[in-house]
């Protein structure tokens, strides 16, 4: 049995070494990351706009992924990207220029995906998931015919949505992710983080953006 | 236009290696955060039930057996909400106390060491507590028993993560005391708790107008 003092100097060095505040993994990182970005943009005071910048700027840092972008649902129901980072200015003008409706998040002729989770789509190279003329929104439009060498690389074309609803289920907005520094697919683990940031984001924005 | 036709093989690549079936504990736990917050929007939105399925997913996802939940009140006081593993009377005694913003600022009552960005662990032979408050236990006669080993979790330790909102202001925190196996809890645990925790607060401070506790 340890006396008082002994047992409070044990405990404090047991807590000190198992707990300390330097962050230990990769994980543990990203979990940092994201309550930081959580205590900054947990702010009435803070514009749409802004939240949306912090976002995308946080997941661009964290992340292995060189395009990032958030789309919203405008009051007159059409999803416009409102942020993008990792595109060239022609791209980025194209991508403030496209328009799409609720159908168009559903239309698997004009843009088939790949349902990965229930708030989560990828959307493959070889699918062609753009209209006639959305090429210029990708980075380097001429590598969109690439052959995928191994199932496992992330090509010129292929891009991740996750979605974040409203408190009536209705989407809201989603995040887009392309372009994996690597050039590989990313991790399920990364997936995950980012269906949460989706998740947070939604429940941050729903009472700011009509339904 | 030609209709765009799916490469299969590929969807199948795909599907298997985002698998759910397949997670890893870390992801799943991740994942059940997501569900929570999920979950949490599409409830009724009070703050009660909110803090009540914090407390479930808690117990579901970690070791602790006592979780007590306090939130910030109309008068800007603190009072314990949502309670789980306490015994009537301790409880009772519980739901009777009152901490001003000042109390959670006074670390000579109530000593604690910090163990994460916003969690701190009071240990027992520090009796971090008002006099009178040993009723809050719910074995208050084990309190100052000795410690037979320093990663005992004691009757008298607790752990409190903090709720910030804007500004770091405190809007309440979590409670945690006696885990299953009477030990210290992981560095895992505490990390996932201080996610969860922050995802709460995201949660209690975009409750829709008019919700109540």
């Amino acid at each position: 049995m340890l006396g008082k003092l002994s047992a409070i100097t044990a405990m404090e060095k047991i807590l000190r070494e198992r707990y300390s505040p330097v962050s230990r993994d990769e994980e543990e990182n990203l979990s940092d990351a994201i309550e930081s970005l959580l205590a900054r943009i947990n702010d009435r005071r803070k514009t749409t706009q802004s939240i949306l910048d912090e976002t995308m700027r946080m997941i661009h840092r964290s992340f292995d992924f060189q395009y990032i972008s958030i789309l919203l649902r405008d009051n007159d129901g059409i999803y416009r990207y409102k942020v993008a980072t990792g595109v060239s200015d022609i791209s980025k003008k194209t991508l403030l220029s496209i328009c799409l409706s609720e159908a168009d998040l559903l239309d698997q002729s004009t843009y088939p995906s790949t349902s990965i989770s229930n708030i989560t789509k990828f959307f493959m190279s070889e699918n062609e998931p753009y209209r006639p003329g959305e090429e210029m929104a990708f980075s380097r439009p001429k590598m969109l015919s690439r052959i995928r060498e191994s199932p496992d690389d992330m090509l010129e074309g292929d891009f991740i949505e996750f979605f974040f609803r409203n408190r009536s289920n209705k989407i809201i907005g989603f995040i887009e992710a392309a372009d994996s520094r690597n050039g590989k697919l990313p991790k399920r683990g990364t997936i995950i983080w980012l269906e949460l940031i989706a998740t947070l984001l939604g429940a941050i924005l729903c009472d700011r953006l009509e339904g | 236009m030609a209709k765009k036709t799916k490469d299969y093989n590929q969807e199948r690549f795909l599907l298997a290696l985002y698998s759910q079936a397949n997670r890893t504990p870390r992801e799943e736990s991740i994942n059940e955060i997501r569900k929570f917050v999920e979950k949490c929007m599409k409830l009724d939105a009070q703050r009660k039930t909110v803090l009540d399925e914090a407390i479930r997913t808690i117990l579901r996802m970690t070791e602790f057996k006592e979780i007590a939940i306090s939130a910030k009140d109309i008068d800007g006081n603190f009072r314990f909400l949502a309670m789980s593993g306490f015994k009537k009377e301790a409880e009772a005694a519980m739901r009777a106390i009152v901490y001003t913003p000042a109390d959670l600022m006074d670390h000579i009552t109530f000593p604690a060491h910090r163990i994460g960005m916003v969690s701190e662990y009071c240990i027992s032979e520090m009796n971090p507590y008002k006099p009178g408050e040993e009723a809050t236990y719910n074995e208050p006669q084990l309190i100052g028993k000795p410690r037979s080993a320093p990663d005992d979790m004691m009757e008298g330790d607790y752990i409190d993560i903090y709720m910030d909102g804007p500004d770091k202001r405190h809007i309440g925190w979590i409670e945690l005391s006696q885990t299953k196996t009477g030990k210290l809890p992981s560095r895992e645990t505490i990390v996932w708790l201080e996610l969860f925790v922050s995802c709460l607060s995201i949660i209690l401070l975009n409750l829709p107008a008019g919700a109540s506790a």
